[in-house]
């Protein structure tokens, strides 16, 4: 055989298995990239909830008794 | 060599499909999920940055008939968690087996999903949808307005973000909404007014209260409060015909607070001045009709006396000598006689006669036979007060100071005159607005007591008392106008239901708390304006 299609065929089977090993690195970090978006979706989910809860909280009709109240240095209103 | 050529071939074709994949196809795979859609709206804050509304994810539950093993169970065990579920109903949704999906309830509290879930259930899943957030409940329902069932704006502030500025579709995942929508509302003002109003419902046993707050020179809107108020998060309340908005999607006769225009009409046109005397102690006639003062005071009257002692009388002789044909002209300049709009929707159509007869051009002079929405009445004020242009209301921050002032309605000389004399309506005895006064605010206003259309014509005890004010009258700045519709007469305003005795003290009250809140300094030592 000649050494030039011997070359070329083990060139094209490292080819091969490189490219079947970036395929797979490629799937792991997409996979990884959709796990993070997933985290990323939960903490801007719990973060839009804090934000309500935290304006519902520091709403003035709750914190005005709270801030006139004569102990409220001993009280926290709201993070 | 054949077979090196077909392996080799091969190879080429591999290459050329992994090459020709995108990796969108394989993350479309993970986070695509069927169904209807959602939409996802900006955040709404308070000129302060202070959170009005914003999205949360909640769990919607649906079912897929062909999957659900036993009807009678599933049923029975999910009536047994979501009480208020038409069981009939939902026995006759789930024994349609050719449908895979129906929804069953949207927008579950994170407690009951998991109920629900715990109920294992096979058919019943859920899926995560945003729902709108009002976290400060009812203060502020009317100006917010709602959205319907797929998250988009049905009413109010949230429509106008539908319209101007776009909401866009989503299936669950929470994206990116853009920047937040800033109002001018001030939450500290808009709650200092709720609680104001409210207790003078209770003070004068009132059916119920409005007011707001602008700034005479931008036309923004610091606080709008109508009650009984409303939840934006139940949009069944915004239809309930007895908590329509009554600072824009109610018209109403407004009374004495018109002499304002009708004595700005009279010094703009140069035919009177302060000082003019207007013999006023004879009745008006008109048709049938004969219009006298309540309290007359038995001897002729200045300009200046007409608008302190509120006389019905010297504002009709006011209008009279302007002609009809300059009073609607000056109505039409006002903006009085066209329908408005702000972000909130369109403000209730002005009612306004179609031909000013001599009876008409009276009554309108002292604020009767002509309804307008409180907001616009508001907004022409404004235009009186600040200098003299016209200032458009809006609920955005920063909108209108673009365009620059408005057209010129009336003189800057004209201007001042009535700033003058409505603080001296407040700071002399006199005056009508007396109880507004707050030491060293300087607050200017007019009072207004309309008697409300009935049966067989208005009706004496049932009445809107109205105070529009306005501070520093040194240089006005903000505007409050209160109403408060069929008060009483209580012990708190000795037996009458008289705006001098119940909205005056009332604006008084607001304007207490808001001044501080607003940056304006008390001054102790300010001289008497003089006329």
């Amino acid at each position: 055989m000649h050494p030039l299609t011997v070359s070329a065929a083990f060139l094209a089977i490292s080819s091969a298995f490189l490219l079947y090993g970036l395929s797979y690195d490629t799937r792991q970090l997409e996979a990884r990239v959709a796990a993070q978006e997933r985290l990323a979706d939960e903490a801007r989910s719990d973060i839009s909830v804090l934000k309500a809860e935290r304006a519902h909280l520091a709403r003035p009709d709750r914190i005005e008794p709270l801030a006139r109240h004569p102990y409220r240095r001993h009280c926290p209103i709201v993070g | 060599m054949l077979g090196m050529a077909v392996l080799f071939a091969g190879i080429a074709g591999q290459l050329a499909r992994l090459a020709g994949s995108g990796s969108d196809a394989i993350v479309a795979s993970i986070t695509e999920q069927p169904g209807t859609r959602s939409y996802v709206r900006p955040d709404i804050l308070d000129r302060g940055g202070r959170l009005l509304a914003t999205d949360i994810e909640m769990p919607s539950l649906y079912a897929d008939p062909s999957l659900v093993q036993s009807l009678d169970d599933t049923t029975e065990r999910l009536g047994s968690v979501l009480h208020d579920l038409d069981q009939g109903e939902l026995r006759r949704l789930l024994s349609d087996r050719n449908r895979r999906f129906i929804w069953l309830r949207r927008g579950l509290s994170p407690r009951l999903a998991q109920q629900v879930h715990n109920l294992g259930l096979p058919g019943l899943e859920f899926r995560t949808e945003l729902r709108r957030a009002y976290p400060l409940e009812r203060l502020a329902g009317h100006v917010l307005g709602s959205v319907n069932v797929d998250n988009k704006g049905a009413s109010g502030i949230e429509r106008t973000i539908d319209e101007t500025i776009g909401v866009e579709p989503t299936l669950g995942a929470p994206t990116s909404a853009g920047l937040p929508v800033r109002l001018s509302l001030d939450l500290g003002v808009q709650h200092a007014l709720k609680d104001e109003l409210e207790a003078a419902m209770a003070r004068y046993d009132s059916k119920g209260a409005a007011g707001l707050v602008m700034d005479v020179r931008t036309g923004e809107m610091l606080a709008s409060v109508s009650l009984p108020g409303v939840d934006p998060a139940r949009p069944s309340e915004l239809l309930d015909p007895n908590k329509t908005d009554k600072i824009q999607g109610g018209t109403y006769e407004l009374g004495s607070v018109f002499k304002i225009l009708t004595v700005a009409m009279a010094l703009d046109s140069g035919k009177a001045k302060p000082d003019t005397v207007l013999d006023v102690t004879k009745p008006l006639s008109a048709g049938r009709f004969t219009i006298k003062d309540l309290h007359s005071s038995g001897r002729p009257l200045t300009v200046s006396e007409v608008f302190l002692h509120s006389s019905n009388v010297g504002s009709g002789m006011l209008a009279l000598a302007e002609g009809a044909d300059k009073q609607r002209e000056f109505l039409d300049k006002l903006g009085l006689t066209r329908q408005l709009r702000t972000e909130a929707g369109p403000i209730a159509a002005p009612q306004v006669p179609a031909r000013l007869g001599r009876a008409e051009q009276i009554t309108i002079a002292y604020g009767h036979g002509i309804a307008v929405a409180p907001l616009q009445f508001a907004a022409a004020t404004a235009a009186i007060i600040n200098g003299g242009t016209m200032v458009t209301p809006t609920y955005f921050r920063n909108r209108t100071n673009a365009n620059g002032p408005g057209p010129r309605v009336i003189s800057e000389e004209t201007s001042r005159s009535l700033s003058v004399l409505l603080r001296r309506n407040v700071a002399e005895k006199q005056g009508t607005g007396t109880r507004a006064d707050v030491p060293g605010f300087r607050v200017g206003g007019k009072t207004g007591t309309a008697e409300m259309p009935g049966r067989g014509g208005y009706q004496e005890k049932s009445v809107v008392s109205s105070f529009l004010a306005a501070f520093p009258m040194d240089a006005p700045k903000y505007l409050v106008f209160v109403l408060i519709f069929e008060p009483k007469g209580t012990d708190a305003s000795a037996g009458e239901v008289l705006a001098g005795r119940n909205a005056a003290p009332t604006a008084g009250l607001v304007i207490g708390r808001i001044a501080p809140l607003l940056g304006v300094r008390p001054v102790h030592d300010v001289a008497q304006l003089d006329d």
